[in-house]
């Protein structure tokens, strides 16, 4: 099974840490941005299975980083994991976002069921 | 007195018709005794007490139109009016029927022709008037309280981010620690480190609800004003709200000096300052550069914070304005134009003051503060 690659795109670094931790248990290779300008450029040169976006966030935010990955037309699927998320418009308005998780999450359990996700099951 | 009318020296007809006048003047007209008996009314008088008509009110006590509570307030008014002092008061009187009518009175006393003494009154029904008022003072209350909430519900959204975060952190860690048991591929450090780890999240989430407690207390005046680090009242306050701050990309800096103290109220400050930086807030906006900078200036016995933005100050016709209160230049229903009209009052009560600083080229706005 070839690594997976997620991006976390999450302005408090406690946070950005146990994304890192929970998918790493999974041999997942993780990057970290810091916000939305910080992902911006890290994916100008690399190519990710999974973007994990912050909403709000300092510089750029979210909203911005989703509008540039549709924009861009990069094959990324979105999952938005904020404490601020008011209505389900982000899912419906954007192809690439596939999940909403709002805040307080467990991290870990959704890092299993992520995980399912983007490995395709053998069978399939 | 020789200025009084000598009622026999006029004719009948004017007597009659001087007789209609007081009956049918729109005010209630009434003679008392010493002992407060009623000697003579108009007819508008009857009707405003509620009385059939003037008979069955000639000798009867005018003492108990008066409830208790007004008793001793009627009494202040008497002693005036015997001195020659023609003082008003507002009364709440009970008619006939029990009704309780706000009343303004205004008294005389008067000579009769047996040389004894008596009171004329004129009685005027303000019942409108005083609930009117009562009315409109009610309104501005919760006027300055919905201002009070909305600053704070600016900053809910914000807070639910704030306190989400650090829930997260726990039930992350909790959940984490049971399945590394589970896998048992947990070591002691690593049970200690997240235990920390958990234990100071907790602290954290502990320190945002008490920050948002001291915002939210009511407070009264009779609170005693002490001497508070001024630094950490806008630190606590920031913390509550520097969310919205740093996703709109305004930058705040707190230059304020460790340790400058005036004298002051916590709670009070706060709001200050969340009305100030609200106010950044608006203005910043549309502008591409976004900053805002707080700043402390030791004065011999005052001390000064001061807290610019980087917008380019107000029109000169506008910042004579605004503090007046409901003056806004934010769109119906943004803003309720009290902000600074209720920080110049919170000011005011520390003794100090706020003011606009027009000589700078950014917009500013000064505290002052007695140390």
């Amino acid at each position: 099974m070839e690594t997976k690659k997620v991006l976390i795109a999450e302005d408090e670094a406690m946070i950005a840490a146990m994304w890192r931790e929970a998918f790493s248990l999974h041999d997942c290779e993780v990057v970290l941005a810091k916000n939305g300008l910080d992902a911006i450029e890290i994916l100008g040169n690399q190519s990710f299975d999974l973007l994990i976006t912050d909403l709000r966030m300092p510089e750029k935010d979210g909203y911005a980083l989703i509008k540039h990955i549709e924009e861009k037309r990069i094959n990324l699927p979105i999952v938005v994991c904020s404490g601020y998320i008011e209505d389900e418009a982000l899912l419906n308005q954007n192809a690439s976002v596939k999940l909403l998780l709002k805040k307080p999450v467990d991290i870990g359990k959704e890092v299993q069921n992520l995980i399912q996700e983007i490995n395709p099951k053998p069978n399939s | 007195m020789q200025d009084q009318v000598n009622f026999r020296h006029l004719d009948t007809d004017i007597i009659l018709s001087l007789i209609e006048m007081i009956n049918e003047a729109p005010i209630c007209l009434i003679v008392l005794s010493n002992s407060c008996k009623i000697l003579e009314i108009n007819q508008s008088g009857v009707e405003m007490l509620e009385f059939k008509n003037k008979f069955s009110m000639i000798g009867t006590d005018f003492l108990a139109f008066i409830p208790d509570d007004q008793k001793e307030k009627f009494e202040q008014h008497l002693i005036a009016a015997n001195k020659n002092e023609k003082a008003g008061t507002v009364l709440n009187l009970s008619t006939k029927k029990g009704n309780k009518k706000w009343m303004e009175i205004f008294s005389s006393s008067y000579q009769l022709e047996d040389n004894k003494k008596a009171i004329v009154s004129l009685i005027h029904d303000v019942d409108k008037r005083v609930k009117i008022k009562e009315e409109l003072a009610k309104n501005k209350e919760a006027l300055i309280e919905t201002e009070r909430l909305s600053a704070l519900g600016e900053f809910a959204s914000g807070l639910a981010h704030e306190i989400n975060n650090p829930l997260t952190i726990i039930k992350t860690k909790t959940s984490l620690l049971s399945e590394k048991q589970k896998m048992g591929i947990l070591s002691q450090e690593e049970i200690t480190s997240y235990l920390e780890v958990i234990n100071q999240t907790v602290d954290r989430t502990h320190a945002i609800v008490n920050n948002l407690r001291n915002v939210t207390r009511r407070q009264g005046n009779e609170e005693e004003l002490e001497l508070i680090p001024l630094k950490k009242v806008f630190q606590n306050t920031l913390t509550i709200c520097k969310e919205k701050f740093n996703k709109a990309g305004i930058k705040i800096e707190n230059k304020i000096s460790d340790n400058t103290k005036a004298l002051a109220q916590n709670v009070q400050l706060s709001q200050v300052f969340i009305n100030l930086l609200n106010n950044s807030f608006s203005a910043l906006a549309s502008l591409d550069e976004k900053w805002i900078l707080v700043e402390s200036h030791e004065m011999d016995t005052k001390v000064r914070i001061s807290i610019t933005d980087s917008g380019k100050g107000i029109e000169p016709k506008i910042a004579r304005k605004i503090m007046e209160p409901f003056y806004t230049t934010k769109q119906v229903g943004e803003g309720t134009g009290l902000g600074l009209s209720i920080s110049s009052r919170i000011m005011n009560s520390f003794d100090g003051r706020i003011f606009y600083n027009s000589k700078k080229p950014n917009t500013q706005f000064v505290l002052e503060f007695n140390k």
